[in-house]
């Protein structure tokens, strides 16, 4: 019997494996270029850290348990907490704005089902000490620009603000559990269930409308989403959400990415910590979303200075899993070059050169299937190496054979970026 | 453009949905032969997609399917992550816990480890752990009825639609856990990849729903 593995964790190797980490290199480098610098948090925390007031959702999900002294840890939920935590109560005082990139593995405690893992990983992010709409066109231009870069060719992002959603809320002084209901029906895009709820609390017309009209706030950008948006707009906090939305929308117009996104007010299920603009990407292959993101302005203070932020985390396991189901799985990675052994011992250094000259390259030790690498070398002890190449041989001269090889084909990660 | 495909639950439910779906001018599935489980439309649009009622929610989930129709029951109980943006009226029925007729006469919560029938495991283990009764849960494909009359159950967690079954049965219904009717589901990336052709279906659909809704 072969050992088994917990629910919720997978095993990677292969192709899938050096696809996941070219994904994060590939994210780490564009991040890298746009001035995002790695942060790297520990894998696990007190638990009361990470559950703030602000982030308590997660508290069913947290893998738990005790130190030896009888203190509880968690494994990250997410990466985005411990970031604000690090800098709300380190780098506080570090010029402003400063911009982290992470990537790894984060827990959750779920029902596992096709992309959701319970052990999962994520890259992301985090833009923390500025809170104008030029922050957000940021991080948003980013995120599809990333999308861009990985390689998926179809993707669209949704753009709401919470703000709209919260206004409404303060106007309509609905208990936290009407608010529950409320937001499940929203999430569900069920207008059966909003209008029922709308009902049952005996909402003046000009309410029922505004909360009615938020499941018909949804459409392209210069679909007119925003104008009705601002039409049911009952209180200052609404309409400075949609003013947000537009003056976003005119960044992301510069950034040439604004054919990505979609408007969706009603789109309310975020992260407890959100308070700004909230996105989300999705990619056929995947029914979740592959990147959630939004702007969190109280969170930092939570763990000592009080500092906006805006940010988004990439599903790296959600987008293997789209592009597999895109572009069929992705090859098994196999050496560019073999390098079989001789008698003079010259293959060391023959295996070097190419290295040194970029190419992959393993040295035969025995059991190899020769057909599976198609570009072989070996030394012919007289001054002289064999190339052997799709099949066909040939002599070429010990001193120059790395000029002898066919041109080098460019590793598969740049393909990506 | 690929063609927008649609999850339709096999048996009863299949022919009120496809009344529904044609009033509101989709086009229907050609007329093939009846073991295909793929078939595309008429006009070449959709592709209709026959699959067993409760496997609806997953093929949308999945995106196997872009929409589905559905009892709001199986959404539930596969708890499907989908957008669900149409009730429709039919396939009414409600979840309901049922108990011999000759049971006593006692609250529910007095129960110790009563063994519970069900085609919903999800659901039923919701409702019992929801009210702190440790069931132990009693998972059937069908005629869940028969459970109590061979004394494997206690207690059924099933689908009432009129009740005759249930007295046929000598079986009485004791709490409703859910009420359910068709409803549509759209898969969440799917309602915004294809939303330009998904919304006019929407659109067409609740305008006929409204058509002929009794309030109007």
């Amino acid at each position: 019997m072969p050992p088994s593995i917990p629910r919720g964790v997978a095993d990677y190797f292969g192709g899938p494996a050096q696809r996941r980490r070219q994904l994060e290199s590939t994210l780490r480098n564009l991040s890298h270029a746009w001035g995002y610098e790695e942060i790297i948090p520990p894998i696990f925390e007190y638990a009361d850290m990470l559950l703030t007031e602000l982030g308590d959702q997660t508290a069913e999900e947290l893998y738990r348990f005790f130190d030896r002294d009888g203190r509880v840890l968690a494994l990250r939920p997410d990466l985005t907490v411990p970031t604000a935590r690090i800098v709300g109560s380190k780098l506080y005082d570090l010029p402003l704005p400063q911009r982290y990139f992470y990537a790894g593995p984060v827990f959750r405690y779920e029902e596992p089902r096709a992309g959701r893992q319970r052990e999962f990983w994520q890259a992301g992010v985090e833009l923390i000490g500025v809170s104008t709409p030029d922050a957000d066109a940021e991080v948003l231009a980013l995120a599809a620009l990333a999308l861009q870069a990985i390689g998926l060719e179809t993707f669209r992002f949704s753009l709401g603000h919470l703000g709209y959603f919260h206004g409404l809320l303060s106007r309509l002084r609905l208990d936290d559990q009407a608010v529950d209901a409320l937001q499940k029906a929203l999430d569900r895009k069920s207008e059966d269930e909003v209008r029922a709820l709308t009902e049952a609390w005996g909402l003046r017309d000009q309410d029922r409308e505004a909360v009615l009209g938020l499941l018909s706030l949804f459409g392209p950008q210069g679909d007119g989403v925003l104008a009705r948006a601002r039409a049911l707009a009952l209180n200052q906090q609404m309409r400075a959400a949609v003013d947000r939305l537009v003056a976003v929308e005119e960044q992301l117009d510069r950034f040439g990415v604004k054919r990505f996104f979609d408007i969706d007010l009603a789109d309310v299920r975020a992260m407890n910590y959100y308070t700004g603009i909230t996105f989300k990407a999705y990619t056929p292959g995947i029914g979740f979303s592959v990147v959630n993101g939004g702007r969190y302005d109280n969170l930092v203070g939570e763990f000592g200075a009080d500092l906006p932020a805006v940010g988004c985390a990439f599903y790296l396991d959600r987008i293997l899993l789209a592009q597999i189901r895109q572009f069929g799985p992705p090859p098994d990675p196999i050496p560019q070059l073999l390098v079989l052994p001789c008698a003079c011992g010259e293959h060391v250094s023959l295996a070097q050169e190419a290295r040194t000259a970029g190419w992959v390259t393993a040295m035969a030790l025995g059991p190899e299937p020769l057909s599976r690498y198609p570009l072989r070398v070996q030394c012919k002890c007289d001054g002289q190496v064999s190339l052997t190449d799709a099949g066909a041989s040939r002599l070429v001269s010990r001193e120059s054979w790395v000029q002898a090889l066919p041109p080098l084909a460019s590793p598969p990660p740049s393909t990506f970026f | 453009m690929s063609p927008i495909t649609i999850a339709l639950p096999k048996g009863r439910m299949a022919e009120d949905a496809l009344a529904w779906l044609t009033r509101a001018g989709w086009s229907r599935p050609m007329a093939e032969d009846a073991r295909k489980l793929v078939v595309p439309s008429e006009d070449g649009q959709l592709e209709y997609l026959l699959v067993k009622p409760m496997d609806v929610p997953v093929f949308v989930e999945q995106g196997a399917a872009d929409i589905g129709i559905a009892g709001l029951d199986a959404v539930r109980e596969r708890a499907a992550d989908v957008y669900e943006p149409l009730l429709l009226p039919f396939g009414h029925c409600r979840l309901s816990v049922a108990a011999p007729a000759n049971r006593p006469n006692r609250p529910l919560r007095l129960e110790i480890s009563p063994r519970v029938a069900t085609k919903y495991p999800h659901l039923a283990e919701q409702y019992f752990r929801g009210r702190g009764i440790s069931a132990e849960f009693i998972y059937l494909n069908g005629s869940v009825e028969l459970g109590p009359l061979v004394d494997m159950a206690d207690l059924i967690v099933d689908i009432i639609q009129t009740g005759s079954t249930l007295r046929a049965n000598n079986l009485v219904e004791l709490r409703v856990i859910m009420q359910s009717q068709a409803v549509l589901i759209v898969n969440r990336a799917s309602f915004r990849m294809h939303a330009e052709a998904i919304q006019p279906l929407l659109r067409s659909l609740r305008a006929s729903l409204t058509a002929a809704s009794p309030s109007n």
